[in-house]
This record gives structure tokens, sequence and C-alpha cells, in this order.
């Protein structure tokens, strides 16, 4: 390949692999890919860099040098967490509380588990805490529901604390305490103390971590395990990151590495928390399926990614990405906000049987995985999988997957769906393989209009877009039906993450609690004071995001802001995220603007009949996104060609279609030209993924590459 | 697929003309009375499983998705923090369908208030339309008790009511004569609060505003219950909207007989899953509730007989039961099949479909007038002792059918008490509130075969059971959480033993008005152990008035924050000068206290499984040094020795010690054990000398006149004579 340099690379540490995805200033892609190595995270990421890097054609220096982007995302912190391999962390808490992470929520011990074991009390677990009872210590203190002091900081407390846990051994310190996120006072000047007392011992190197700056928002233990992860595993992961860091720049690189957050939005590597970073594998699809909506105009997106466990799905509405805000990691409810994607138990591994009791198919959500797979990857699999029955269904090349690197068995994947599954339902095999293909699909597809219609959206605004590496093999068949206003894919879906991931912006989120609750009936004055405190909170986050954002090197001018409130009806528990009119509210006709945003969003979400105004109204934190532009991957337009795709036609293969089988055409869909149209039934394969195309459906190529599926 | 497809109820011909509800109705109950079936063929099942599977997956994604909205908009902290929400599809005839995850128990409550409105003739006297909204928090006719409150909307497809689809929640203010609506004084159900028996309280798809100004007026603070009509209503115009799609499909005919297939379908698998999980036989259980009231203290039994057949029909009897009093511990029929339902589908049942299918291929019997289906609609059904006693009896039997039939990881001592916290008053912002704090939804959970039982997780009537943070507790009640931790030693112990529940001691801060109280079980152990595993604790409450805390402040001492190290007594009651109140069991009526008291509350506990002599030491061990037991439980139950390090702290376990120990506990059992034939004849002498402790006397001359079939078997068991009565 021609050399061209080299712009933005960006780079997926995953459970197995590594992936690398590269685009230059000519706007072509270059892939690297290469084994995980968990000891140690960069030897994997030198070596997905080095195939991509070889692709080009580029020596290290000239494809180091070049980039003006080297993104980074691990699933370091994640992995931490799972095999309980962090630091030492000592804790102290409200006294009283001294509990607190050990006897955590009843939801930690059921939140990860399926239907039916949550309701299957004997299989709920407990996992170990992040840290262990006899290193956590109660502080005499405590702050109220409005934030005002009740009992004094006792500071002996602090001192005998962190006598006893340095004695336990441990290595970093950890403090939460009630209500601090409404009142730091007390957290601070504990932090203060505890500094100093290190100091004195001669162990400042010892990390302080307070849970109002790590996570400052309602509820104890989603803040005390995002403090303690960020002890936990922060530490570690930083080291890690630093050496990266100094490995690239050593190697040419002259930029910052920048980390994906699980947010969204990428940060530098040497002022991002750990615990911010832990969820962003998931998160590059739905960046880049903005992405994607901005180049199309499509305000309104759905990613849709197909793995071979899980299905992802997640929104892009009005041109925002939601925002979880209690979302889950490893077992552990956090306060801080991640892209919400929403993950059914459904992919290419996915397992099927018949149900002993009922005899009926159950598909999923248990996944053969990896180890041992589908039965035809002949890794040691037995039970019949969706694979298998794409590749029965003729769907799939039995020649091989990845250009033969993984070779296909399907005589005993039809001996496996012949025997787990067509004869217990009195099927033929190919019956039997459609029918797992439909259940997933209709599981996919609910999962899909299930989260349109949880957000209050309207499916006819959506377009859908479909990747990962079976995300094309499906897609027709979960978009089946729904009143889209687009179904897109792309021949690099199998590596869309990364590419999305190449695409965000630089980001970071602010939140800070505030105190505002709006009566019923409010009068000009109590709007006003609600005002004030709203102006005065998104007052301190903007100064507290430029502050940071300058010291990473972005002038004023490059930095936008996005002010949100947290608005809720009176005593409701749930709050919505409300995109403000207003950056600032000086009146009551400000906030009654402000309480507007909300009921809009409110009966658009989910009813008019739903709204409560006679209850009043909360607004218990609002939210700031500073956001800086960074250069991005561009898709290169190509002129349209006739709609005659028969230059990449291959041959024809039987595949089964509406009860029978059917001469179908294979097509390459490397050699697809912009305008080419390829009507269904058709086989579209690419090095990493296939496309599946039905009979009643059309796969149109645009000037981007982008296919689009039509009826 | 057909549109012309129809439902082939069994037993019954074709009628010329439309049949009205209540006709249609009573072919089905008589058709399935008659045959045993549902619907008297699976054919669409046999013919197309594929669609039988994915219509399916469509109809539960459908209502899963309701309740996540639902559950956004829900204002109830019983509600957002321990999921007790559900919602159910239901045929014309009121049988559930489908049902989202969520409180199980409603399953079957929300259909008997369907019937109900059928068989009282709502189709001709009140009517029903699209966008009809009828509510319902009468417990006699579906529900619980006035917390639980359903919204139930008909199912119209062109123009004809072909289905129902209702929402449940548990609201936490009805109005009654204590705050936050299960207060353990009642005797009367006119002190349960605002009673609204299956009134039509929306049309349109709009709730009716007079019916929110009477609740507005009716309650302390109306925000739970009116938000929550709001995100049922909106939960079941979910469901509605996406059921016409469905019918649009497959068309009419269809869905009417695949809805009556999966009902179907499901009956069959409850049979099945019987046959090959539980050994045959008759087993026996019994557990025990008790009653605190000014001038009435007794127990209360819930004695169950569990059927297995060999061709796996399930029967369970509960002839026995005490009668139904002016009390506040009993159920309705609705609700006790609904524990029941929950129990079942928890322990048995889980891997079915979740519709009426399960209940329907139960035999159940609960005689009329008895604790758990009284007779007498004034009588208030607040609390459900016996009906909980009745799901844990019946997970008991459950267990011991799994242990014959060799399925030991299906094994399980009993599950937790319920217990909780109730206050009203006016909050720190100003405004009026009246509240139960379910944190105690995260109860201890019980020992299996196999492991501990989890600590502060779990509770038996929801599985999905969570404490919610203590901060968002503090917003929606004022108390302010002194401690809030492990209890030590809650669970019953065993060699596994059962989780511990939760302590919190509360404080009534300045600046608000505050009536307290708590509800949950008299001093009696009501959550037992199985196969030598002892039972979990009983509750407590302690209160105190006229505290010195802020005098403590001033001198700047430390405040009380948890029980401590001592069994005897709390650490904050030793270290806090005040009008100190104990009250064994937790039944506290709601009383206002002044700023400054505390208020001192447990949760229930799991109980323990197998003898507590053959728990590892290493287990004992790391319980103390985690906090979870005390070291004179190691020491007197466990027989445990530890050794110490030179400050004396214990850093292992003396294994000699500890062999030569336990070794002394087991021969001092032989020698206080007596006979069994001497056991009973020692108990047959008290009987007939009448020296039985007065809660059970009241007890057993109440059973005893109001069940002959338990009367006959128990002067037969003691061999006492034909007319013997409790002296």
């Amino acid at each position: 390949m021609s050399a061209s340099r080299p712009v933005v690379c960006y780079t997926d540490v995953g459970g197995t692999f590594t992936d690398c995805f590269v685009v230059t200033e000519n706007g072509d892609f270059a892939l690297g890919k290469a084994p995980t190595t968990p000891a140690d995270i960069a030897e994997g990421f030198h070596a997905a860099l080095r195939m991509a890097r070889e692709h080009l054609g580029l020596t290290e220096q000239e494809f180091l040098g070049g980039l003006e982007v080297i993104g980074y995302g691990a699933t370091t912190v994640l992995n931490a967490l799972l095999t309980r391999s962090g630091g030492k962390p000592g804790v102290l808490v409200t006294r009283g509380f001294e509990d607190l992470l050990t006897m955590e929520r009843g939801k930690q011990s059921w939140v990860t588990l399926s239907r039916v074991d949550r309701i299957h009390p004997v299989t709920h677990r407990r996992q170990p805490p992040l840290v262990p009872r006899t290193r956590v210590r109660g502080v005499g203190e405590r702050i109220n529901s409005v934030g005002a002091e009740m009992i004094p900081l006792r500071e002996q407390d602090v001192l005998s604390g962190v006598d006893q846990l340095l004695a336990a051994g441990a290595d970093s310190l950890v403090v939460v305490f009630l209500w601090s996120f409404l009142n730091d006072g007390h957290e601070r000047r504990t932090k203060e103390i505890i500094e100093a007392e290190l100091a004195r011992r001669g162990l400042s190197d010892i990390p302080v971590f307070i849970s109002s700056e790590i996570s400052p928002t309602l509820r104890e233990l989603p803040r005390a395990n995002a403090t303690t992860i960020e002890a936990y595993a922060g530490p570690s992961t930083l080291r890690a990151l630093a050496k990266l860091e100094g490995d690239l720049k050593a190697g040419g690189f002259t930029g910052d590495l920048q980390v994906m957050q699980s947010a969204g939005g990428l940060a530098p590597a040497r002022h991002v928390r750990a615990v911010d970073t832990a969820m962003s594998g998931p998160v590059g699809g739905v960046v880049g399926t903005r992405f994607i909506g901005e180049l199309y105009g499509f305000d309104d997106l759905i990613s849709t990614d197909v793995g071979g466990t899980s299905f992802d799905v997640g929104l892009v509405s009005g041109g925002f990405i939601g925002i979880d805000r209690e979302p889950v990691l490893a077992g552990l409810l956090l306060s801080l906000p991640m892209m919400e994607v929403h993950s059914i138990g459904a992919g290419g591994g996915t397992i099927s049987r018949i149900d002993a009791l009922t005899g009926r198919l159950v598909v999923g959500p248990e996944s053969a995985g990896a180890i041992p797979g589908p039965v035809c990857y002949r890794k040691g699999g037995t039970e019949p999988t969706v694979t298998d029955a794409n590749l029965v269904l003729g769907y799939l090349n039995p020649a091989g997957l990845l250009g033969g690197k993984v070779n296909l068995d399907a005589a005993s994947a039809a001996d496996a769906i012949r025997t787990k599954i067509a004869e217990p339902l009195g099927l033929s095999i190919e019956e039997a393989a459609l029918g797992i293909r439909r259940v997933i699909d209709t599981r996919m597809k609910e999962a899909v209009s299930g989260l349109v219609s949880l957000r209050g959206s309207r499916m006819e605004d959506y377009a859908l877009l479909g990747f990962g590496g079976a995300g094309p093999g499906h897609l027709c068949g979960y978009s089946e039906g729904l009143p889209l206003k687009a179904v897109l894919t792309f021949p690099y879906a199998a590596t869309f993450t990364a590419f999305g991931a190449a695409s965000a912006d630089y980001e970071h989120h602010y939140h800070r609690a505030v105190n505002a609750v709006v009566p019923p009936a409010a009068g000009d004055d109590a709007l006003a004071d609600v005002g004030r405190r709203l102006t005065a909170a998104w007052v301190r986050l903007e100064e507290q995001a430029v502050e940071q954002m300058e010291r990473e090197g972005f002038a004023r001018d490059e930095i936008s802001l996005r002010h949100l409130a947290m608005v809720r009806y009176g005593k409701q528990l749930n709050d919505l995220i409300t995109p403000m009119p207003i950056s600032r509210a000086h009146t009551a006709d400000d906030v009654r603007a402000v309480l507007a945003a909300f009921e809009d969003l409110y009966a658009r979400v989910y009813a008019k009949g739903a709204q409560f105004p006679q209850a009043g109204f909360e607004i218990f934190e609002v939210g700031l996104v500073a956001a800086a532009h960074k250069v991005k991957p561009w898709l290169v337009k190509s002129p349209l060609a006739d709609e005659d795709a028969r230059e990449a036609r291959y041959d024809e293969r039987p595949a089964f279609w509406q009860g029978e089988w059917q001469p179908t055409q294979r097509y390459d869909w490397d050699l697809l030209r912009p305008g080419n149209v390829v009507a269904g039934p058709a086989i579209i394969e690419a090095l990493t993924t296939t496309l599946v195309v039905p009979p009643s459906r059309a796969a149109r190529v645009d000037e981007y590459r982008t296919v689009w599926i039509e009826e | 697929m057909s549109a012309d497809i129809e439902t082939q109820v069994p037993g019954a011909a074709g009628s010329a003309t439309p049949l009205t509800l209540k006709e249609r109705l009573a072919r089905t109950e008589r058709g399935i009375s008659e045959t045993g079936y549902y619907e008297a063929d699976l054919s669409l099942k046999e013919s197309d499983p594929i669609t039988f599977e994915v219509l399916f997956t469509r109809l539960l994604q459908t209502l899963t998705n309701a309740r996540e909205v639902a559950l956004s908009i829900s204002a109830s902290p019983s509600t957002r923090e321990q999921g007790e929400i559900i919602f159910g599809l239901y045929t014309r005839e009121g049988d559930a369908i489908c049902l989202s995850t969520g409180l199980m128990i409603h399953v079957h409550t929300m259909s008997r208030a369907i019937k109900w409105m059928i068989e009282n003739d709502y189709e001709t006297l009140v009517g029903f339309d699209e966008g009809d909204y009828f509510f319902n928090n009468d417990s006699f006719i579906g529900g619980g008790h006035p917390s639980d409150q359903m919204l139930i909307t008909p199912l119209f497809i062109d123009g004809r009511l072909e289905g129902w689809v209702g929402g449940l929640t548990h609201v936490t203010e009805t109005g009654a004569v204590e705050p936050g609506a299960m207060g353990s004084s009642f005797t009367s159900r006119f002190a349960e609060g605002l009673i609204m028996p299956c009134v039509k309280i929306g049309s349109g798809d709009t709730l009716r505003k007079d019916l929110d100004i009477l609740v507005d007026r009716g309650v302390r603070s109306s925000t739970s219950w009116l938000a929550d009509n709001r995100a049922k209503l909106t939960g079941n115009m979910i469901v509605r909207e996406k059921l016409k799609e469905l019918v649009a499909d497959v068309g009419l005919g269809f869905y009417r007989k695949i809805c009556r297939e999966y009902i179907e379908d499901t009956m069959r698998a409850t049979r099945e899953k019987v046959r090959r999980s539980l050994f045959p036989g008759r087993y026996r259980e019994v557990a025990w509730r008790g009653v605190t009231l000014p001038g009435q203290e007794s127990l209360l039994h819930s004695p169950c007989e569990l059927v297995i057949t060999r061709d796996g029909r399930l029967e369970l009897d509960y002839d026995g039961l005490p009668s139904a009093r002016r009390q506040p511990f009993q159920a309705t029929l609705p609700l006790f099949e609904g524990m029941l339902f929950n129990g079942l589908i928890q322990n048995v049942f889980y891997d079915l479909r979740y519709n009426d299918g399960t209940f329907l291929a139960i035999r159940l019997n609960v005689p009329l007038g008895s604790a758990c289906n009284p007779d007498n609609i004034q009588l208030p059904t607040t609390l459900w002792g016996p009906a909980y006693g009745g799901m844990q009896a019946c997970a008991q039997a459950v267990s011991r059918a799994y242990y014959a039939q060799g399925y030991r990881e299906e094994v399980h001592a009993s599950g937790p008490l319920t217990s909780g916290n109730l206050a009203g008053g006016v909050d720190q912002y100003g405004r009026l509130f009246g509240s139960q704090c379910f944190e105690f939804a995260s109860s201890g959970m019980y020992a299996t075969s196999f492991m501990d039982g989890l600590d502060t997780a779990f509770s038996d009537f929801n599985a999905e059971g969570d404490m919610g943070d203590a901060e968002v507790w503090e917003q929606q009640m004022p108390q302010i959480w002194l401690a809030r931790e492990i209890r030590r030693d809650g669970g019953g112990f065993g060699k596994f033993r059962g989780g511990n529940g939760i302590h919190s001691l509360y404080l009534i801060p300045e600046g608000t008005e505050m009536e307290m109280g708590s509800f949950g079980s008299p001093p009696i152990f009501s959550t037992a152990g199985l196969m030598g595993g002892y039972p979990a604790a009983s509750l407590r409450v302690w209160v105190g008035r006229n505290t010195n805390l802020s005098q403590m402040l001033s001198q700047g001492l430390d405040l009380p924050n948890g029980e401590g190290l001592h069994t005897e007594l709390p650490d904050f009651v030793s270290e806090v000068e005040a009008e100190w109140e104990y009250v064994p069991g937790q039944n506290y009526p709601a009383r206002a206290l002044p700023p400054e008291s505390l208020f001192s509350v447990v949760s229930g506990d799991g109980g323990g499984y197998g003898d507590p002599l053959e728990r590892r030491p290493e287990e004992v061990l790391r319980d103390v040094v985690d906090g979870l037991s005390s070291e004179r439980t190691a020491l007197d139950v466990y027989a445990v020795v530890f050794t110490r390090d030179g400050a004396q702290l214990i850093d292992g376990v003396d294994a000699e010690a500890t062999q030569a120990l336990r070794a002394q506990h087991r021969r001092d059992r032989l020698a206080r054990a007596v006979p069994a034939r001497e056991y009973k004849a020692r108990v047959r002498e008290r009987l007939i000398a009448g020296d039985i402790p007065a809660p059970a006397a009241a007890l057993y001359r109440d059973v005893l006149r109001f069940s002959a079939k338990w009367a006959a078997e128990f002067r037969t068991f003691w061999d006492l004579p034909d007319d013997y009565e409790v002296p």
C-alpha cells in the first residue's frame, strides 16, 4: 500500500483481541489486530499498532510522527475488578456506616443475573468486597440531607483511623461521608488531615481519594463504589497509561495519548480518572453512530452491535447520546455518567436448546463464547448456536471465516441442530435453523423497539446502524417490519467500534449537587431563589471545566459548553437529564423555561398523561458537558457507478429462504462499487463479516461505501 | 396466519350469540373444572413452535418495557428502590397470560380483581370502554393491602374487549390511622385508610381530576399514590398499543388461541416440573407468627400439608389455620394465593413461563373464615402474618420434597420475616409526609444445603430485594441514620448460617414533627432452620426519648452508632441517657417522638441449615473477624476456640481445643435427650393440665373449635380425649 500520512489512530484493548484502526490523510483505513496481553497490555497494543503500520508501509518514526491523535480504550479497570487484582485501599466512612461496602445493596447480589436466576434466589451470590471490613474505619461526623452540619468532624477519629488502616496494609486511602456531595467540608478537611499525617510519616506517595471529588452525586453506595474503584484500580491503570504514552513519545509521537471515557469523549491520559474509563468498549459504537448521523444529517439514530455473546443497543436522540446515570460495572452500582448501552445475551455464539419441561425452543442468553464456541468451530462446542444455524442455512461460507483462518464444520453443525432442536420439535434441520434465527432476531428487534419506546421516541424518526462481526448477518432480520427512516451497515462493520471511537471529540462531563425544591404553585421569589442556586452551580462547573480543559491545552474559544439540569417532579425518585435552553437562570421566568424544557421532555419520553406538575419539581443536580473539536476520520466520497454489481459477484451457493433451498448469488463486499445495488436473496462477504440479504430486501452502496438496506 | 382460529374451551359448545364476559368466565371455569384443561389442544404450538416462541418473546418484552418506563415515573421508594411493581397481560376472562419481571405476588391478585369486576356485572353496570382505567386497592377484591394499588385497563381490538392490561405498585401512604399505611395497631379495615374497590378513575386515557383531589385530601402525602397512578397508566398504554400491533400482525383468532395455549402449556409444564423435581408424598410443615395488641397476645400458626402425586399433581391444604379476628396479622385469599404463587415460582417454577397456568395447575384449600380467607370484609388484612407463614411452610415442605428427590441444590431453610418502619409528619422541606421505609426488603437470606445465606440481600416476598441508599431514604423521610449495619448473629446458626439482616438506628432531627412506628413480628422465632439449623433471631425495637444527645455533642463526645460487641445490651443504649423503651418483636404502633429521640429497628434474618457443630471453624473465625458473629456465639454455639496474639486479638483457630469442645457439646446433648415417647407423654400431661403459655393456649382453643380436621389430628397425635379442649 502506498504510504499516506496517518492522522488518527484508535486502539481498543478488548478481553481477547486488541484492535487498531488508523485513518490516513487520504481517508484510507488500516487495521491492526493482535491478541491482548493481560500481563502487559502494552505488548498487545504495540503489536496491533505495528500491524496497522506495516499495512501502510511506514516506519515507526513515519507512523508515530505523523499521527495527530492516538486514542486508547481498555478494559484494564474492569479486568482488575473482575479478577480482584487491584490495590489495597483503606476506607474512612461516616461512623455507623462501616459495613457499607460489605452489606452493599441487595441489588448487587442479583443485578447481573438473567431473568430466571433473578427470580430463583438460590442462584444469588455476593462478590468479595473490594475492601474487606477489616480495612474500614468510622469517623464521627454528619452532614444532613439539606447539606447542614449535624455532627462536627471528629478529627481524632481521622488520625486514629489512618493509623489503623496503614497498619492494616492500606496502599491508598478513601473517604466517603454521607451527603458530602451537598457539603464537602468534612471530606476536604479529612483529606487535609490525612495528607498532613502522611507527609509527617514520609508517606506522601499514598494517594487519597474523597467521594465528593470522584462522584459528587446522591446515593452513598454508588459514590463509595466509584471512589473505591479509583483507589483500587486507578493507580496501576494510570501508571500503565503513562508508560504507554512514554513509549509512544519515545517512538516519535508528539501528541498526548487520549483515553476513551465511559460517557463518551476522549481525555488526555495524564488527566483522566481511571474509573471514568472503565466501560470504554461499547462506547465507540455509539459515538461512531452519532458521527455517521452527522455525515448523513440524521439526528436520531440507533446503534446495534452484534458480537459473539451480546447484542448492544444505544440511542442517539436529537444528536445527544443517552447517558446512564446508575450504571453497573462488574456487578457494582455506580453513580458516574456512562453512555447508555443496553445489552442482551444474543450473538453468534448464543446457544439454542429445547426446554425439557415445555418442549419450547429457547435461544440464549447463554453463549458458547470463544471457547468452546459454536459446534462448527470444532473447538469442543456441542450445543447448537446461532452461528451454527447460519452455517446450516447457507448464509455463512462453509469454506470458513476470515478468509479461511477459521474453518467451519457444516456437517457437525447440522447434526447438532438435527438431534438437539429439529427432531424434538418435529421439524426439518432447515426449519429448526430458521427458527433459531427467528427467535434471536425477534429478541434483538424487541430490544431495539423496547429502548426506543422506553425513551418515548417514535421509530419513524430513527435510522438504524448495524455493525459488529455478526451484525450484518442479522441486520435484515431484526430491522424487519420496523418503520425506520433508514437501515445502514458498513464494510468495516466488524471494526466499527474502533472507527467510532476514533471519531470522538475531546469531552468531559461534570456534575454538581444543588438543593432546589420548587413547591407546587411556587411564586416568583421562590423561583428566582431556585434560579440563583442553579446559576451558582453552573458557574462553578464552568470554572472547573475551563480550568481543566485549558490545562489540557485548549483555548477558551475552542471549548463548547452544554448545560444540563437533572429535573423530576416532587418526590419522584428518577430524574431526567434535561438539556437547558439557557446557561443562566436570573429570573423566575428563566426557571419557568427550565421547568418547561423538563415538562416537554417528560411528555415526550413518557406520556403527556404522566405529567404531574401539581407535585412541584425537584432539582438536586446540574451538569455540564465541555467539549473541544478533534481531528476525525473522514469517509472518502466516490462517484456513483451504475447499479449493476456483477463485478463483485463470486458464485452461487444454495441458501435456505422462505421454506426452500434457492440458488443464492454470493458477492465480494470489497469489490462492490458506489451505486451498486444487490437484490436479495444474496450473500455479501467481507473478510470479517457477512451481510445476509433476504429475498424481500436489497442492499444499495452509496458514495461513502455505506450499505443501505432497502425494501 | 389465520384470523379464523377460534378457541376451543373444553366442555363448551359454540354459541351463536356473543357471550357476555360473565358467561365467558363461567364457561371457562366450568371447562377447567370438568376437563382439567384450560385449552383442549396445543395445536398452534405443535404446528408452529417457532412462532409460538417468537410471539411470547414479543409479549414479554412489551410488558418488561412497560415496567421499566413506569419505574422511571414512580414516586414510591418501595417501587423504585425495591422494584415492587409488575405489569401483566390477561385474557378476557382475567387469567394471566404473561407478566413482566417484578413482584410475583400480584400476578394472581390482579386476575382476581378483573374477575371480580366481571362477576359483579361491571360490564353492564359500569361499562368497559377503550381508554378506561379501573383502580383497586381493596384487598378483598385483589391486592394484598391498601398499599398495593392496581390500575387495570381493558384491551379493545376492533371495538371488542379482548383482554386486560394491569399494573400494580406498592405505595407508601394510604391515609391510614398510622402513617405509612401498614400500622400494627389496626383492628378494623377502616383503620387502613382510603380504599377504592375497582373504581373507574379514568376514561379516554385521562385520569379524573376529582378523584385526584379525593386522594390528595384523603392521605397525608398524595405524591406516591398519584404519581404511581400515572406510571401505571403510561405502562398500560404502552402494552395496549403494542398489543394492537401484535394482533394486527397475527390476526385476532390466532391471538386468542395462542394466549390460551400459553396458559395451558404452563399448566402442563407445571405438572411435569413437579413430577420430575419433587418426590411424591405427603409433607407437613408449620410456620409461626404472633399478635401483640392491647389485650390480645397470641400466636398464629400456618400449618401446611403438601401432597405431591406421582403424576405431578401438587396440592396444598391449610385446614388448621386460626380463624380471622380483629387484628391486622391476616390476609385475604387473593393475597394468600399470591404469596403461595410467589413462593412456588421462586422455589420450583422459576424456569417456566410466569402466568396463571401454574396457579390453575395447583389445588389449594384455604378454609373460609380463616386468617387467610376472612369472610368479614370489616376485618383488617394489613400485615399478612399467617399468609407469610403459609408461604414459609410451603417452601419448607418443598425443600424436603426436593431433598428426597436428590435435588440438594434447591434445599434451603426458611426465608426472613418482613419488617418495616413507618413515619409521618412534616419533613425537612416543610412538607407533609407519610411513608414506609422498606430498607428491610434486604433482609438476611436463608442458608441453603451448600452455602451460607447472603447478608442484607434478600426478601422472601421479592427475590429482587434491595434496601436502597440511606441518602435516598433521608430525602424521602426526615429521620437521620446514625447507623446502618449488618445485624450480628441475626441469621440462624448452622453448618451453613442464615444471612444476617440490617440494624438501623434513626435519630429524629430538630425542625421536624414526626411520629414513628414499625411492624414485623412478636418475639418468637418465626424463621425456621432446617436439618438441625437454628431459627433466625427474633426482632426487637428500642426507642429512646428525651435523650442527652445535644449534651453529648456539646461535650465533643461521639454519638451512638451501633449495637456494638455486647450481646445483652446494645451500645447505643449504654451510651445515651434517655427514657429507653424496649419492645420485643417489631410491632410498635406509630407514636409522636420529640426531636433527638432514637429509634432502633432490625430486619429479618435467614434460617440456618445443618448442625452448627459441623460448621468449618475457619468460617466461624472469618465471621467473628468481620463482625458478623460474636465470640460468645463462636464458643457457645459453634464450639470453636480461638488462639490470640500478644495483644489478645484473635488470630486463628485452636483446632485441638475446638475438637475437644465439640465432643463435649455432643456428649451434653446426649445427656439432655429423652426418648420421643417420654417427651410426648410429658407434653400430653401439660396439655391436659393446661400448662401452656397463654398465647399458645389462645391459639389452640381457637383452632380446636375452628378446624375439625386439625382438632381430630391434634387429639389423636397427643392421645387426648375426643372432647379435649384447652383448659
